[in-house]
């Protein structure tokens, strides 16, 4: 249950900017992102919570981005992003969020910005 | 490029080399072999911009016919393509059914977009993004929670990843 005010894992692990975004990840993936770090590395991993806390949606140096077609592509809500596709380089690590800048639903009704991982995979098909 | 119609004999190579080197500079210098055959000779620039030209229209060709046959058993016949029918695109098996109109409608329309700016620019554009939605949807987790109906309640707010130094840090200044 997404709680807007609360975070699910350990406390302090601030970043030394202030998150534009909230970052959340789906409940079902939420294994896969306690092993992102394991899978792909700490630099990797923080880099994509920096792209996502800060600039979802833009370009990112080095990285290939798509955006997803068809049904996975599509936005969960109106007024979020279609599915952003983000291959982490060297792996065959990917990761599909949507972000909305002006996001007012979540449990509390309050109005934040908020990325939404929808999925992890770190095999390749 | 300026086509000069001056034919030059292989004599000329020594006698008028000067001139023949001009007339490549200047767009193309042709030179009739002693056994009749036609050559040309030309800046390598654009030597090869008429080679990048070629292998992007071969491209294009290529790609035009394997939309005619995926289109062909699609819209046309209302059935499943075949692996063979698939050609370079056999990773659309791993897109929803429902999404193979939408690939067959995005893919037409970025041929045509590239045919008439002459570059495959658009058409990769299209594929590699189609790409990367089959490449999502292999997984089979990812695939029910990108295809699924989510709500605000299925998502859990994640801290930045952190290093063992970081979080010690972290908990020695709370």
């Amino acid at each position: 249950m997404y709680k807007p005010y609360t975070n699910t894992r350990r406390p302090g692990g601030k970043p030394d900017y202030e998150p534009r975004f909230r970052v959340l990840v789906h409940n079902r993936h939420q294994h896969r992102w306690d092993e992102l770090e394991d899978r792909i590395g700490l630099d990797q991993a923080q880099r994509f919570y920096d792209h996502v806390a800060q600039h979802p949606g833009e370009p990112a140096e080095g990285i290939r981005m798509n955006v997803l077609r068809g049904k996975a592509g599509k936005p969960d809500e109106e007024g979020f992003s279609r599915t952003v596709h983000w291959r982490v380089p060297g792996s065959a690590a990917r990761l599909d969020y949507q972000y909305d800048a002006e996001y007012s639903g979540g449990g509390e009704g309050d109005e934040h910005a908020v990325v939404r991982v929808i999925a992890i995979a770190f095999s390749s098909h | 490029m300026h086509a000069s119609t001056t034919i030059y004999q292989p004599s000329d190579l020594n006698r008028r080399g000067r001139a023949i080197l001009d007339a490549a500079r200047d767009g193309l210098a042709r030179i009739r072999d002693t056994d009749g055959a036609s050559l040309v000779v030309i800046r390598e620039e654009d030597f090869e911009a008429m080679r990048g030209r070629l292998e992007e229209m071969e491209h294009l060709t290529e790609a035009m016919a394997s939309f005619i046959v995926l289109d062909r058993a699609v819209d046309h016949e209302h059935r499943e393509p075949s692996l063979v029918e698939l050609g370079p695109w056999t990773w659309v098996r791993h897109l929803p059914k429902e999404d193979a109109m939408e690939f067959i409608t995005d893919i037409g329309e970025a041929l045509y977009e590239s045919c008439r700016t002459m570059s495959t620019a658009p058409l990769v554009a299209a594929v590699d993004d189609w790409k990367a939605t089959a490449e999502a949807l292999s997984d089979s987790l990812a695939r029910e929670t990108l295809l699924g109906d989510n709500a605000a309640s299925d998502y859990v707010e994640v801290e930045r990843p952190e290093s063992a130094v970081e979080a010690e840090v972290a908990a020695a200044s709370c």
